[in-house]
């Protein structure tokens, strides 16, 4: 925090710092207080009464076993577009690194998926298994199997799943590669020296190496399942059927604006505000080393 | 009319005092170089006359007008970084040209102003090039070419040359000297080095844990150094430092050995002995057992002990030998002249 | 690399047989997509679907373009593409321009409650607008701005990440350039703009395309707020596109629609590539 060097005066910087300040309270901490505020007041969406309901919302929460159940879909959803989109991204990582030329071709190749909105992806990939018009569910009914993720819970959950895995690779992707390419070769070459084929070199030396770029990963990647594959569900199964594929972000949404269950969409808003606040204090404690206040 | 005034300047960083009172008077036109060790607040020093950081007491005076809380770029001085600090998206002519634009000159001039500067630098054909196309050498010039264009009424150079190689540097240690002669502009020059500072300093200021220790020239300072800490910073291989007891006709030294001199203090003194004012002498009361020496081309530095004793001397014996030739034990004796006496409580200077 | 040592022969075609298979698995569903885009109705209604475009290409993107789905539940592609862009660009310039001026009063100044400010714009960082939805759309309701770009645009510029990224940035810029400013005489916004913002330019580059494709792929807060079809952004307006269970979806226009929604940040990815990479992944980390 402390830079040597500095202008004097006061004025100037406040006004600088005036806009985002502005911005930041209007359309940032007083939404999210008022989150709180409502998750302890149970208003009525039409603005005609509010209570003081303490901590029954979260209370209520806790005992639903529809948000008990969103609970555990999330932590599936999340655990399995971490492990595979990150899992692939290494993979590929690893082999595009071993390449002395033509990596560049490949980067260009596998990067561009991150300009796909996961919305979009979404949209990509039900039209492949549209049941009645997609091309993949078309083929599984000629092997004799009835693909029907709208009203099969493990087939939705397993599409949306695939969506929001191939919507990711390319970011962990270039994070890998980027890793990869930073491990100085002096220590892969004296490991060659000293005898280690390509398994055991990747699994005592590369991967270690690779473990603070693994761990930021990690914790973004859950955030990206948290919360920006809204549009991957949304799109593909509106979070059903039933409510097999309403990971928690899709709740907050269904309750709050579907429902107009005020009080409970934002005391969920507050436990997911919770879980993420946790992930980024982890990200920052164990990764950002080089931040100093 | 004297150029630039420091009195009793202090300075601490919260509680920690690091300069205790630091007084000069610069003249004019002078080259004052600022020599000590890292971390003896010669650059602190440097940067409160710059207005970079502020002064906890004491005053400076540049002019004869008091510039404590003018900012640095009222106070009509200039700075040259020891990283040139050159802006690296701007071109040399641009880098050399911002301080004059900022203060509102006519184009013409600044173009006057920048290739006179140029001219006197040998950076004309670089003018349109970026820092990073640059050499060391050359982005130190251009560093300087930004301080003269202001035409200021003192130069500031914070170890400029520390991050040249040793050639470059001995090159440009003449070429900064010369130029400043040139101009006549007042000067400050920090550094650790304390060749360059003796070879181009009109008067050094020696500085040791936030104290100046001593103020003089060259000579003075070499000939005749106030303490023992100046004696051996100044000169190398530095001064040897020996523990001894007068008697007002004699000095025993820790080892044994005498040595004639007539002196005016009795008891527990400190005796200086320059390595090169060491003169063999198989008769001499200084006896060294010579553990290690280093051929350096013309002369020899001798490394070793004192006879009968652990107490480390060094030695210069003109001309090379080799290792036949280098006798386990070497005598010398010194003129009663080229002793220095200190006092081993204050480490200050005795006169004879 | 990994595998210098180890470069010609069965691993070496290996390699590339993997990684040209991960190539055509990312692809295939654009491919499809854009083949889909390109053929007729019933072509796709009546599977297995052609996989080789057809002829179609210029009615279903005219079609696309000029009627969106025909004005049932959004407008038409072209006038999405005009908000989606505006928005993105909106979003780009303004998380920018209030987390540069921001970030730089922090680090350049001492001024009353700067540590508190700073740790009032940390507390911000990944913080999705997904989870402050709801009150959000409260605010911008109370302030009329539903169905605007401001409206669109504001909550999505609210976060500090932008802030923290520059700030980090600004540490690592030697503190001898501030000086030698100083010296000659700058002022504050004489250095920011003469000096900071020029060193600056690839942080801001990267930066730009970065936000502009994020603001580009927004969905969820554009879906909530834009009651308006006219004001739809494309994202979330192909989704509209598309019909529940019982009407028929018009898959050539939905796909054309997709590939005009994917392609404007693809070809920014693609050809901005190193600047791109640089950015996110000095920034992310």
């Amino acid at each position: 925090m402390e830079k040597r060097v500095y202008f004097k005066g006061w004025f100037l910087p406040v006004l600088l710092i005036t806009p985002q300040l502005l911005i930041t309270i209007i359309f940032f901490f007083y939404p999210a207080g008022t989150a709180i505020w409502w998750s302890l007041f149970n208003p009525d969406p039409f603005g005609l009464s509010t209570k003081f309901v303490g901590f029954a919302n979260f209370d209520f929460l806790f005992a639903d076993s529809y948000y008990i159940e969103s609970f555990y879909t999330t932590a599936i959803f999340s655990s399995l577009v971490t492990f595979f989109s990150m899992g692939i991204a290494l993979y590929l990582a690893v082999l595009a690194d071993r390449l002395i030329k033509g990596a560049g071709i490949y980067k260009t190749l596998l990067i561009w998926p991150y300009a796909v909105a996961p919305a979009i992806a979404g949209i990509l990939w039900m039209f492949l298994f549209d049941t009645q018009t997609g091309l993949i569910s078309w083929y599984l009914g000629l092997l004799g199997y009835d693909w029907n993720h709208l009203l099969n819970d493990t087939e939705a959950m397993g599409l949306v799943i695939v969506a929001s895995t191939w919507s990711r690779v390319s970011y962990n992707f270039l994070f890998f590669l980027a890793g990869l390419q930073a491990i100085p070769r002096a220590i892969i070459e004296a490991a060659a020296i000293d005898g280690a084929r390509f398994w055991r070199r990747f699994w005592t030396i590369i991967f270690p190496l690779l473990s603070p770029i693994t761990f930021f990963l990690v914790v973004m990647n859950i955030v990206y399942a948290f919360f920006d594959t809204f549009g991957v569900i949304h799109t593909i199964t509106k979070g059903g059927p039933g409510q097999s594929t309403t990971i928690l972000v899709y709740k907050v949404y269904s309750d709050g604006f579907v429902g107009l269950d005020l009080g409970s969409s934002a005391a969920q808003s507050v436990i997911l505000l919770v879980i993420v606040g946790f992930l980024t204090i982890l990200q920052f404690k164990f990764v950002e080393k080089k931040v100093h206040y | 009319m004297a150029g630039l005034i420091l009195k009793n300047i202090k300075k601490s960083f919260g509680k920690v005092k690091v300069i205790h009172g630091i007084d000069l008077e610069v003249e004019d036109g002078e080259f004052i170089v600022i020599v000590g060790a890292s971390g003896c607040g010669k650059s602190t020093l440097l940067r409160m006359i710059a207005g970079l950081e502020n002064v906890t007491d004491g005053e400076i005076l540049i002019d004869n007008i008091k510039v404590n809380d003018k900012e640095p770029m009222d106070r009509n001085i200039a700075m040259v970084f020891q990283n040139y600090a050159l802006y690296p998206h701007m071109s040399v002519f641009k880098n050399m040209a911002y301080g004059l634009k900022i203060a509102g000159l006519p184009k013409a001039e600044i173009t006057e102003r920048v290739s006179q500067a140029a001219t006197m630098l040998e950076l004309d054909g670089l003018l349109d090039r970026k820092p990073r196309e640059l050499s060391g050498g050359q982005r130190q010039r251009v560093a300087m070419g930004r301080a003269i264009v202001r035409q200021p009424l003192v130069f500031l150079f914070d170890e400029p040359l520390s991050n040249l190689d040793a050639k470059l540097r001995i090159q440009m240690r003449l070429e900064i000297k010369s130029l400043q002669q040139r101009l006549g502009t007042t000067s400050l020059f920090v550094t650790h080095d304390q060749i360059e500072a003796m070879t181009m300093a009109d008067r050094m200021v020696v500085m040791n844990e936030g104290v100046a220790e001593q103020i003089g020239s060259p000579m003075d300072v070499f000939q005749k150094p106030e303490t023992v800490f100046v004696a051996q910073f100044i000169g190398s291989p530095a001064m040897n430092i020996i523990k001894a007891v007068s008697d007002k006709l004699s000095l025993k030294l820790e080892n044994g050995s005498s040595l004639k001199c007539l002196t005016q203090s009795n008891g527990d003194v400190l005796v200086g002995l320059r390595p090169e004012d060491l003169i063999p002498d198989k008769k001499g009361e200084i006896v060294m057992v010579v553990k290690l020496f280093e051929p350096i081309g013309a002369s020899t530095i001798l490394h070793g002990t004192l006879i009968n004793s652990d107490i480390k001397i060094v030695s210069v014996v003109q001309g090379l030998f080799s290792p036949k030739e280098m006798l386990s034990e070497m005598s010398f004796s010194i003129s009663p002249e080229a002793i220095h006496l200190f006092s081993r409580d204050t480490g200050k200077r005795i006169v004879n | 690399m990994s595998g210098m040592v180890e470069n010609k022969g069965l691993n070496y075609w290996l390699t590339h047989v993997g990684l040209i298979f991960g190539v055509l698995v990312l692809f295939f569903p654009l491919w499809l997509a854009f083949v889909a885009s390109t053929v007729t109705n019933s072509e796709v209604i009546h599977p297995p679907m052609p996989l080789w475009p057809g002829d179609q290409f210029f009615v279903n993107y005219g079609r696309a373009l000029i009627e969106g789905d025909s004005g049932q539940t959004s407008a038409s592609v072209a006038k999405m593409l005009l908000n989606t862009v505006t928005v993105a660009i909106g979003i780009a310039v303004g998380k920018i321009a209030i987390s540069f001026t921001s970030a730089f009063a922090i680090v350049y100044f001492r001024f009353p409650a700067r540590k508190f400010f700073f740790w009032l714009i940390f507390l911000t960082l990944m913080l999705p607008v997904e989870v402050r939805i709801l009150p959000t759309y409260e605010v911008v309701a109370g302030f009329g701005m539903l169905n605007t770009y401001s409206g669109l645009i504001f909550p999505l510029i609210a976060s500090a990440t932008a802030t923290f990224l520059f700030r980090q940035f600004f540490m690592t810029v030697p503190d001898e350039i501030v000086e030698a400013a100083r010296i000659d005489g700058a002022r504050p916004m004489q250095f920011f703009i003469d000096i900071l913002i020029p060193i600056s330019r690839t942080n801001l580059a990267a930066l730009f395309l970065i936000m502009f494709i994020y603001g580009w792929n927004q969905y969820l807060w554009p879906l909530l707020m834009t009651t308006d079809p006219s004001m739809n952004t494309i994202i979330m307006g192909v989704e509209q596109m598309i019909g529940g269970q019982d009407d028929v979806t018009p898959w050539p226009v939905v796909m054309a629609a997709s590939m005009m929604a994917m392609l404007p940040p693809i070809i920014i990815v693609i050809s901005m590539q190193k600047l791109f990479i640089r950015g996110l992944t000095d920034s992310d980390k």
